[in-house]
């Protein structure tokens, strides 16, 4: 067989794998509208500089006229005090809150996932020793942390973002871990541990491969979570800093325009709201169809 | 006599990824009022659709009834309004599951359940419930009614669970029993006390009874009617003796034979090859643990003092009934638990006291096959990873003859070659504990333990895989440990057996010696409890009062006195030592030392 063949052999079956969980995601309504909009968030995401209207940054503090216009065919979502185009600066905001919270929920993971699987794999002192290294990090106020990071190394999306990461991968950490005590004691673990396959290899080959259907759950979940956390973040002022697009700041700012521009507001607000909703939904149909014992049918 | 049940031109589809599938076609059933009818298939055969088609709880979709009539008492089920059949499914017809666990409510104890459905039944008050509920237990046979009502669920064993069920279904008013694979999870001896209870029903309360099954022993001991089901089809029907005695179907022959096992390893007697695994004296004890400080409060005995030598090439079989001890004795002999205390010595090394290094090495010479089928492989791996694990551990290969490797490892268990590159969940359970074995076999063991390997899988794919073990025995020269709690397979597979109770060897002896001339109490019952096909009478099966009592408190003197039907007064006081009955032939059982016996 040529190497050719190998690579499609290997690749065929979880390409099929793959249709059929998208097929089981398509058949729940909700699941699949979350799908879409995803999607579309997504494209929104990578594709801002191309497909915004106007250049996020654009003003036109001489033109009084054009500043805090109420929404037209000109500029769909209206203008903001400086006379920036509020739909551009939407999905401008897209980009830069799909990409913290992406990077935020993955820094998690990979600190956290590994830890709770170590932890559940070795059980004794090792579990006690991570699991209250764990606990400590989950007894800060996730707020109380962001600002003190923010006090120290000053306030910024980045900062904003590291701040999330500590305060959320102890949730992965915990979860891996109860999948991990459960997962090793099915005995395809014993029998890796049986043919001498060693320790840190049963860990990666066969734990967290089987744990992993909850965690992409979990992250799905925690996107729409931490793009919450970002926004609240940067409306306090420890997140982003103008004139960035984004969403929380947005609406911090438009406070100010509240009683004569509602779109100010609305728009930034309403895809926060649109974001959280659909990647719950989608983290709700995903719990349906990763489970291999229940999606045969 | 009218027909009471009956099923006629029954067709059910099911919608899968795949496309539509035909999954039951019966063109005609019919059972009389108090009569049995037992249902025999493999596993797939669409048994459990039919039971629950019957009940209207198939799942709709992906499940559909394209047409036909189930009509109880004239009245056809399938068009009935979803009001009315829910009437029926909870008074008339009742359904015992073959987990008994899933219908019983964990949080409440036997007593509560019972009552309530009493009360919501019969429209009596709490104070008159309780006696029928324990008059109700007491027709199921629940030793010791008063004090199981007090239980939960959990704490009863799996048959009194059955029991319970059989109760709540009689206390609504219950005349027509679907059991699917009632006994399915149950040991032998306690399978036999539920077949009898079944009939009994039949015989004194006038039930009318569907009973399926994977195993034609049981159904024809327990039924006056049988139907064989394939691929949704009732390919041969009768009364039961007329088809065991006259079978036309070619399948129903196989099905026949599958319980009349033969001896499929015969070999030569004498077997003077080296010992390749000596067992001393080994103990495996769980702590129990409690209170805030996690003190140690008690030792669950799971192997109590186990000795045991097998040579090269032999078959050691070992019986005896769930939660006496057999896996954890194998998973202690493979270090896979820490031993409490004693010695395994393989090739004459000790295993206890190898470094690490040199554990692994061994490892690779003793490979285990687990019980559970789906759970035994990695369902995120690809087939070719899973055989291939061992390879990648201890052969350093490049992809292209790992790969070859892996193609003949698949093709000497008899599946396609191109199946490696498929997820475990793609294949039946058959073809995975094929997966399991060759993934086992891939390292060129010298011995295999099977613990269980065909205790989750349909009589005729069990009888498949034991001839392809004996295959490979003789090809590859391998040595085997046999685990089950099927009698007929051991015996079938096995040179060697061993009987054990409560973590402790009750006898043992060349295959031939335990079947044909058992002397302790407990083998005997254990031979008796199973439903042959010439059972005529359901009173020739013998039952086993109450279950295995718990490893914590052991008994005192023998171990069996709790059960055993021949106990007197020096069993419990003292605990019996091995009896020597003949060349290598062993038991522990007072009656066996005339001394004693004649005093
Ligand atoms: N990890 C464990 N911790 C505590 N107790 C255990 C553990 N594993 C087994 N036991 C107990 O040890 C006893 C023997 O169990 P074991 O699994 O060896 O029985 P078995 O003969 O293999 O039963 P089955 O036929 O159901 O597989 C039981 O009382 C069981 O509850
Ligand atoms: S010693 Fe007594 S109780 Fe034990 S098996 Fe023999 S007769 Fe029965
Ligand atoms: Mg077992």
């Amino acid at each position: 067989m040529s190497y050719n063949n190998l690579i499609v052999n290997t690749i065929r079956p979880r390409i099929r794998e793959l249709k059929i969980s998208l097929h089981l995601l398509n058949r729940n309504y909700l699941t699949r509208f979350a799908l879409l909009i995803v999607g579309l968030l997504v494209a929104i995401a990578l594709l801002a500089p191309l497909i915004v209207p106007y250049p996020e940054q654009i003003m036109n503090e001489n033109n009084p006229e054009e500043k805090l216009m109420a929404p037209s065919a000109e500029h769909l979502f209206g203008t903001d005090e400086l006379g920036r185009d509020i739909f551009s600066r939407v999905l401008y905001g897209t980009r830069i809150s799909m990409r913290t919270a992406l990077l935020a929920v993955g820094l998690a993971i990979i600190i956290g996932v590994p830890l709770g699987a170590i932890a559940g794999a070795s059980g004794g002192i090792v579990d006690e020793l991570l699991m209250r290294f764990t606990d400590l990090f989950l007894s800060f106020p996730p707020l109380l942390l962001a600002i003190t990071i923010a006090a120290f190394m000053g306030p910024n999306l980045t900062n904003a973002m590291i701040a999330i990461a500590i305060t959320w991968w102890p949730w992965y950490a915990r979860l891996m871990r109860g999948q991990a005590v459960s997962i090793k004691e099915r005995p395809f673990v014993k029998a890796a541990e049986a043919i001498g396959t060693p320790h840190i290899k049963i860990v990666f080959m066969h734990i967290i491969p089987n744990c992993i259907s909850p965690i992409i759950v979990q992250a799905s979940m925690d996107i729409g979570g931490v793009i919450l956390t970002i926004a609240s973040l940067s409306f306090l002022g420890l997140g982003a800093q103008p004139p960035l697009p984004e969403w929380g700041l947005m609406i911090s700012t438009s406070r100010t325009y509240f009683m004569n521009a509602w779109w100010y507001s609305v728009f930034p607000g309403l895809f926060i709201f649109m974001t959280v909703l659909v990647f719950n939904l989608l983290g709700d149909g995903l719990r349906e169809v990763l489970d291999p014992k229940t999606r045969k049918l | 006599m009218s027909n009471y049940f009956e099923i006629k031109n029954l067709k059910v589809n099911y919608k899968t990824f795949e496309g539509t599938k035909n999954v039951l076609d019966i063109d005609n059933l019919i059972i009389k009022k108090g009569m049995s009818y037992g249902l025999v298939g493999e596993s797939g055969a669409g048994k459990t659709v039919l039971a629950l088609t019957i009940l209207k709880l198939l799942a709709t979709p992906p499940g559909e009834i394209v047409s036909g009539e189930i009509l109880l008492e004239g009245e056809n089920l399938v068009i009935m309004p979803e009001n009315k059949i829910r009437d029926i499914r909870g008074n008339k017809i009742a359904m015992i599951f073959q987990d008994p666990m899933s219908t019983l409510n964990p949080v409440y104890t036997i007593g509560q359940q019972i009552i309530n459905v009493i009360i919501k039944n019969q429209n009596v008050s709490k104070k008159r419930a309780l006696p029928i509920a324990i008059e109700m237990l007491g027709k199921v046979n629940l030793p010791d009614a008063d004090n199981a009502m007090k239980k939960y669920p959990h704490q009863l064993s799996g048959g009194q669970r059955q029991r319970v069920i059989i109760a709540m279904a009689l206390s609504c008013g219950a005349e027509f029993f679907i059991a699917d694979e009632p006994t399915r999870n149950l040991d032998v001896t306690i399978q036999a006390g539920i077949l009898k209870l079944i009939k009994e029903l039949q015989n004194e309360l006038n039930v009318t009874i569907l009973f399926i099954a994977n195993n034609l022993g049981l159904v024809s001991v327990a039924c006056d009617e049988i139907g064989i089901l394939k691929n949704g089809k009732i390919i041969e029907s009768g009364k039961t003796r007329d088809v065991i005695d006259n079978p036309i179907e070619e399948y129903t022959k196989i099905l026949l034979e599958s319980v009349t096992k033969e001896k499929i390893g015969n070999r030569e007697k004498e077997n003077n090859n080296k010992l390749i695994l000596e067992v001393e004296l080994l103990k495996k004890y769980f702590p129990i643990k409690d209170g805030f400080f996690q003190k140690t409060v008690a030792w669950i005995k799971a192997v109590d003092g186990i000795e045991l030598k097998i040579r090269k090439g032999e078959v050691l079989g070992i019986v005896g009934e769930s939660g006496c001890g057999k896996s954890t004795l194998v998973n202690t002999i493979l270090n896979l638990h820490r031993p409490t205390s004693g010695e395994v010595l393989f090739n004459g090394k000790n295993m206890f006291k190898m470094s690490q290094k040199e554990l692994r090495k061994t490892r690779k010479n003793i490979q285990i096959v687990f019980q559970d089928p789906f759970w035994s492989l990695n369902p995120r791996l690809l087939v070719k990873d899973i055989i291939g694990e061992p390879l990648k551990v201890h052969e350093n290969l490049n992809y292209e003859k790992y790969l070859e490797k892996v193609k003949k490892l698949m093709t000497m268990v008899g599946l396609p070659e191109e199946g490696v590159f498929r997820y475990p969940h793609e294949f039946s359970g058959g073809e995975r504990q094929r997966i399991a074995i060759s993934r086992a076999l891939s390292v060129k063991p010298e011995l295999v333990v099977l613990d269980e390997p065909t205790s989750s899988i349909d009589v005729i794919s069990q009888e498949r895989i034991l001839k392809l073990l004996e295959k490979l025995r003789k090809e590859l020269e391998l040595t085997y440990i046999l685990i089950s709690h099927d009698l007929s397979v051991v015996h079938s597979m096995s040179d060697k057996i061993i009987v054990m109770y409560l973590g402790k060897i009750v006898e043992i002896g060349s295959a031939d010696d335990i079947f044909v001339n058992p002397k302790h109490p407990y083998t005997i019952a254990l031979f008796n409890a199973i439903p042959k096909l010439t059972t005529n009478k359901i009173d020739e099966l013998f039952t086993l009062e109450g279950s295995v009592p718990s490893a914590i408190n052991l008994p005192s003197g023998c171990r069996f006195q709790t059960r055993c039907p021949e106990k007197f007064k020096l069993c419990k006081e003292k605990s019996p030592e091995m009896q020597h009955v003949d060349s290598e032939h062993y038991a522990s059982c007072h009656l066996l030392n005339m001394d004693i016996v004649q005093k």
